[in-house]
């Protein structure tokens, strides 16, 4: 079912909204505006994939995307919080996590981790950012 | 006394590891042809400035192909604004992708590089959230 990929995208941030020691979060399409010299998290579902798992009729179908994380810190106070973040967020969704999530069906899913990595610091006057790109994928 | 054999590899055998040599250079190929479809696929499209800066290199190589948005030329010819057509534009990168891959020495190369040195590239990728090198790198690994 195509509502699938609402069921993983409320997986994947329910699971960070239990993350304890990280600022606001900023949703996708919710307004949000930033306090300059407040740091916050800019989260995107980014799904990448589906294919049929095995031959046949009505396939398991596999999904694979990304949720990206950018940390935003403010700009000129170093590297340090943004970094730490970003190991929090790393920690958080391990390779190998498995995430589960009860639908309003009472259907379970179970959404796997199949890589954390950050990606080097940029500058975004007055923020500074990491970004961390979390693999996950589900069979269906 | 010692034991020894010789293989002469014969005109017939190394003929058939060339093809098979050919054959492997050839889907090494058609998977960078893929990845060069994708990222041009799932990039955004406006002044063309983007696409036609994907570059297709060897891991170590410099350079890369790097055009700029703001130029009188380019800003007079928008997808966004109906005035040039993005398939247009795309055609082009791919072009140039297409060519990078044909001079590839894939006997040297190690590993290749997708790079795009847009001023914007950065932006593209984070700011307004296209993610174009990170759904590449989910897709294809790397």
């Amino acid at each position: 079912m195509a509502s699938i990929y609402n069921d993983i995208r409320a997986a994947l941030e329910s699971h960070l909204s239990n993350v304890s020691g990280i600022p606001s979060v900023a949703y996708e399409n919710v307004t949000f505006e930033p306090t300059t010299g407040t740091s916050f998290l800019q989260v995107m579902f980014l799904p990448v994939e589906r294919r049929p798992a095995a031959r046949g009729l009505n396939p398991q179908q596999r999904y694979q995307g990304v949720f990206s994380i950018l940390a935003h810190t403010p700009e000129g106070k170093g590297p340090k919080a943004a970094d730490d973040y970003a190991n929090i967020l790393i920690e958080a969704f391990e390779a190998t996590t498995d995430i589960s999530f009860t639908n309003s069906d009472t259907e379970t899913i179970k959404v796997s981790i199949d890589y954390a990595e950050r990606q080097q610091g940029i500058i975004d006057s007055p923020w500074y950012y990491v970004r961390v790109d979390i693999g996950w994928y589900i069979y269906k | 006394m010692s034991v020894q054999s010789t293989v002469k590899v014969n005109k017939t055998l190394q003929q058939k590891l060339d093809k098979a040599n050919g054959s492997i250079e050839e889907a090494i190929k058609d998977q960078l042809e893929h990845i060069a479809n994708y990222a041009v696929a799932i990039s955004p499209v406006d002044t063309g400035a983007y696409v036609e800066s994907f570059s297709m290199l060897s891991v170590g190589q410099g350079g890369g192909r790097k055009k700029n948005s703001e130029t009188e030329a380019r800003r007079s010819r928008r997808v966004w604004e109906n005035t040039a057509s993005r398939k247009e534009f795309t055609g082009i990168a791919l072009e140039n992708l297409r060519q990078d891959i044909d001079k590839f020495d894939l006997e040297r190369s190690e590993k290749v590089v997708l790079r795009n040195r847009a001023d914007h590239a950065q932006d593209v990728e984070d700011k307004w959230g296209y993610s174009v090198f990170t759904k590449v790198r989910n897709k294809f690994g790397g």
